[in-house]
């Protein structure tokens, strides 16, 4: 799946006008190239509890206004009778796509790929509010934070908590150890080795955005015999 | 027997009588509509049973409603609007069952704590007579996940002015989770 528009030029340019499909084509490379680490992380859907300590600790890291949300945990409609009825929970928060439809078609640059960390993130300044990476993103994860005027996101908490050497907010924040976060340039990362041992999947994966965000599926209760 | 007969005639009617009562009832907000004001004409039917209801009760205040100051149990009051009647002398029954052989065998009234002698079932049991699980569930969804694993009373308490868990704040709320949640984690394995 190819939608990228710099892509799009890119083979535009190599079928009608030689002399610039190579050119273009540097500038994809460019964004996809990580020296370094690369951040992901798990939400083990089989661990939540839908408590939501991971929201309010992220807002309050990150001083995310009220009516905007960097990440949301929703519920799911009750599976099964009382008193056995339970929940799944999914979490909805940028992916770090590594194909990042968002940056693709940011016409400032103000979207990025940071280099040393694989993480997408938003220059407050060099935005100037089009909203089309609101439009781009597949998972509708972006917002215009009301106070900088600018797109905004999770960004792993690359200026807050990583800045300092800590785990993101959400992680840190979560009681039941749901959420994992690391290097998955590190064999030896706990990240890399719960994806090893464990059953995951990746959300919208077949629009090839290659998200870091990797699930444990809470799927009991889904085949009824 | 009796007893049984009893809770399930309480039961029928409550089920019968709930959506009747919701409508004629003033909604404080949208967590308070679990309980319509508690009406508990439906559990008596006719004369005799109130006063049998009226007796059984006079027998709970007599005892309780000073402090017993040898053993030092202290006296017990419903304070909550919702679970207090002067017209049923309290109603400790409703809740607590009859007084049996109390206090000369604990067990045979029903208790609410997590240490009680009333089994956990019985316990919530007791709670699921007049609250639906549709309004528990329309009320706070995480009824649905605990019901069965703890009991009512380890959030709720009814003696209270104010029941402590009704229209708590978002950021208590997550704390509840967080510090129950963790300290099951820490026990696991050693329970
Ligand atoms: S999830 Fe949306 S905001 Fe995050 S990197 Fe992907 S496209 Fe961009
Ligand atoms: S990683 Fe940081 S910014 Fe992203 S959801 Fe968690 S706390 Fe919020
Ligand atoms: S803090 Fe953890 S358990 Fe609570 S909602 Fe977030 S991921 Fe789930």
């Amino acid at each position: 799946m190819d939608y990228s528009r710099r892509k799009f030029l890119a083979g535009l340019g190599a079928t009608t006008m030689f002399a610039t499909a190579g050119v273009a084509g540097t500038s994809v490379i460019q964004t996809l190239v990580i020296d370094g680490k690369r951040y992901g992380m798990i939400h083990d859907e089989t661990l939540c509890i839908g408590c939501e300590a991971c929201v309010d600790a992220c807002r309050e890291t990150n001083n995310v206004p009220e009516g905007v949300s960097r990440l949301e945990i929703i519920r799911s409609e009750p599976r099964g009778e009382f008193p056995n009825a339970d929940y799944q929970f999914f979490r909805k928060s940028c992916q770090h796509c590594e194909d990042a439809p968002c940056v693709n078609v940011c016409p400032t640059g103000a979207s990025f790929i940071d280099k040393k960390t694989g993480i997408v993130d938003v220059h407050a300044d060099r935005c100037v509010g089009c909203m089309y990476c609101i439009a781009a993103c597949p998972y509708k994860v972006r917002y215009i934070d009301p106070v900088t005027k600018s797109a905004d996101k999770c960004n792993f908490c690359r200026d807050t908590n990583l800045a300092k050497g800590q785990l993101p907010a959400c992680v840190q924040s979560c009681p039941q150890q749901a959420l994992v976060f690391g290097d998955l340039n590190d064999p030896n990362s706990e990240i890399v080795k719960t994806l090893q041992q464990k059953t995951i999947y990746r959300y919208k994966k077949h629009l090839g955005t290659k998200p870091k965000m990797f699930r444990v599926p809470d799927l009991k209760g889904e085949i009824e015999l | 027997m009796r007893l049984l007969q009893r809770s399930l005639i309480f039961m029928s009617l409550c089920i019968l009588c709930l959506p009747g009562l919701a409508a004629g009832n003033k909604v404080v907000s949208e967590r308070n509509i679990l309980v319509p004001a508690a009406d508990f004409e439906i559990q008596v039917e006719n004369k005799a049973e109130m006063e049998k209801l009226i007796k059984e009760n006079r027998r709970c205040i007599r005892c309780h409603q000073v402090e017993r100051k040898l053993k030092k149990i202290p006296a017990v009051t419903v304070q909550g609007a919702a679970h207090g009647s002067e017209k049923f002398y309290d109603n400790c029954t409703a809740c607590h069952g009859d007084k049996g052989k109390h206090p000369k065998q604990d067990v045979s009234v029903i208790s609410f704590a997590a240490h009680s002698p009333t089994p956990l079932a019985q316990q919530n049991g007791q709670c699921l007579k007049c609250h639906t699980p549709v309004e528990l569930r329309k009320a706070e969804w995480t009824h649905d996940v605990h019901y069965k694993k703890i009991n009512c009373a380890s959030c709720h308490k009814l003696h209270d002015a104010v029941d402590p868990i009704i229209n708590i704040e978002r950021k208590s709320r997550i704390k509840l989770c967080v510090d129950c949640h963790h300290s099951i984690n820490e026990s696991q394995g050693e329970l």
